[in-house]
């Protein structure tokens, strides 16, 4: 229930985050919302759940982004919620500086594995320097926003977490 | 099998997760028309939940702008008042010119046509009127024009205004054609007949009339709506001006004199410049220039109904 309701709050975020940015003028400057949930989903989730809503989530963005191919950010976000739940034994993904350089790097690798998937995969896909120059803006403003995203994701897991405690004291 | 699945159901879930992905990736990553089924439930999924999520942000972005961020529409709304005020003055200012150009237009015009006479433009800046509105004399800025004198004619495109009665400090007082004193020499367009154009302004009549001695050999008979224009004969009034149009069909007949009734063709109430006859050339023959003039302006003689005796 709770890694359900980690999803389900990471997904309402992705399904804001194009039309609130588009409001803003900003449509360009998108953090990756989708690691920063993997990244959370690696620290706090089981292994099965988490990796199967970390993929589902990915499933979701692809469904957002239909101009790459389907199953591209399925891929992404299952290699990221790995890399994370191998990660947080080592770091400290509580504090918000290893949290911020650690959603930084992802999204760095994720952006960079998502070109070369594409050159490999997409038949139609352009590789320009345009795309790279977009990398570590991307990266950088991810970083800003983990720690927020991360404080979301804990209030909600709280929320869940009680209602399951009401359950014992009933059940 | 349970067990089993139990025992590498992390396995299982890694390589499904990885695995999966990968063969959708390289499957839709192919060039080819049409999207596959996936692609469709994707699109069916997340369709209706970017449109709401839009339609939500938008709402509440409205929502701000239309009763939180109102900061600026006050003094928008002072702004725009101001505009609106100025151009309002702009256009009313637009449809005096255009007034004003029509009537110098009309002027020149004339004065192409009647280039017979010396002509000057003089500004009505006086209107004596009864309690019924109707003018009796008007009063004309000549201050400029030295050569103004008692007895000109006082005309306009349209026709004959009157005659000038009194030139004081500049000023000029103008004798109307509807004055119970005016006399002018006309002549009914087409059909033959001469006779006097009178005025009938005094007391609580207005307008004009014309008489004239009934002639044998004259052409046609007298009908509503001719036009009556001057001779020249009186050497006051160039020929061929309009002066009115006949009123009705009935004649009154005192003696040997048959009397039509004669609305001005001037409009004396809409007045606001006038041209002075200050020199004439040779006469010439009335329906001739009549004509021209027709021809120069391209309209027809105008009957102002205003102008129609009570």
């Amino acid at each position: 229930m709770k890694t359900l309701g980690i999803w389900l709050a990471s997904f309402v975020l992705l399904s804001l985050e194009s039309p609130m940015l588009e409001t803003l003028q900003m449509s360009a400057f998108a953090p990756d919302v989708t690691i920063v949930a993997a990244l959370y989903l690696g620290t706090t989730s089981p292994f099965v759940t988490g990796l199967a809503a970390a993929a589902l989530l990915g499933l979701m963005r692809d469904g957002f982004a239909l101009s790459s191919p389907v199953g591209l950010y399925a891929e992404l976000t299952a290699l990221a919620f790995l890399a994370s739940r191998s990660l947080s034994k080592r770091v400290d993904l509580k504090s918000p500086i290893p949290l911020m350089a650690t959603a930084a790097g992802l999204c760095l690798a994720s952006n960079l594995l998502f070109l070369v998937l594409s050159v490999v995969f997409h038949r139609e896909f352009v590789l320009q320097a345009e795309s790279f120059r977009m990398v570590l803006p991307l990266a950088l403003l991810t970083m800003l926003v983990a720690p927020i995203q991360f404080a979301l994701l804990a209030t909600v897991e709280r929320l869940f977490r009680r209602r399951r405690d009401g359950d014992v004291l009933f059940g | 099998m349970r067990a089993l699945f139990a025992r590498y159901k992390n396995i299982l879930v890694l390589a499904l997760c990885l695995a999966l992905p990968l063969v959708s990736v390289y499957f839709h990553g192919k060039r080819r028309t049409g999207h596959t089924v996936v692609e469709g439930v994707l699109l069916h999924v997340t369709g209706p939940i970017q449109s709401t999520t839009k339609g939500a942000v938008d709402g509440a972005r409205g929502l701000a702008s239309d009763y939180l961020m109102l900061v600026d529409v006050k003094r928008e709304n002072h702004r725009l008042v101001r505009e609106n005020e100025e151009l309002l003055g702009e256009a009313l200012r637009s449809r005096g010119l255009r007034a004003d150009l029509s009537r110098l237009k009309e002027t020149c015009e004339f004065r192409e046509a009647r280039r017979d006479l010396r002509t000057v433009v003089a500004r009505v800046v006086l209107r004596d009127t009864t309690q019924n509105l109707r003018v009796l004399r008007i009063v004309i800025d000549a201050t400029q024009f030295e050569d103004v004198k008692e007895g000109q004619a006082v005309i306009t495109p349209a026709g004959v205004v009157g005659q000038i009665s009194r030139v004081s400090g500049g000023y000029a007082e103008v004798m109307l054609a509807t004055d119970a004193r005016s006399q002018i020499n006309a002549t009914i367009v087409g059909k033959g007949v001469t006779g006097t154009a009178q005025g009938k302004g005094y007391k609580n009549e207005f307008g004009a009339r014309f008489v004239y001695l009934e002639r044998a050999d004259r052409e046609g008979r007298i009908e509503r709506d001719d036009v009556v224009v001057t001779t020249g004969h009186d050497r006051v009034f160039p020929p061929g001006l309009e002066i009115g149009y006949i009123s009705t069909d009935e004649t009154k007949q005192t003696g040997l004199y048959h009397e039509f009734d004669l609305t001005p063709a001037v409009a004396f109430a809409m007045l606001e410049q006038v041209l002075v006859v200050t020199d004439r050339g040779g006469a010439g023959d009335v329906e001739q220039i009549f004509d021209k003039r027709e021809k120069i302006s391209g309209k027809p003689p105008k009957i102002d109904s205003a102008n129609r005796p009570d």
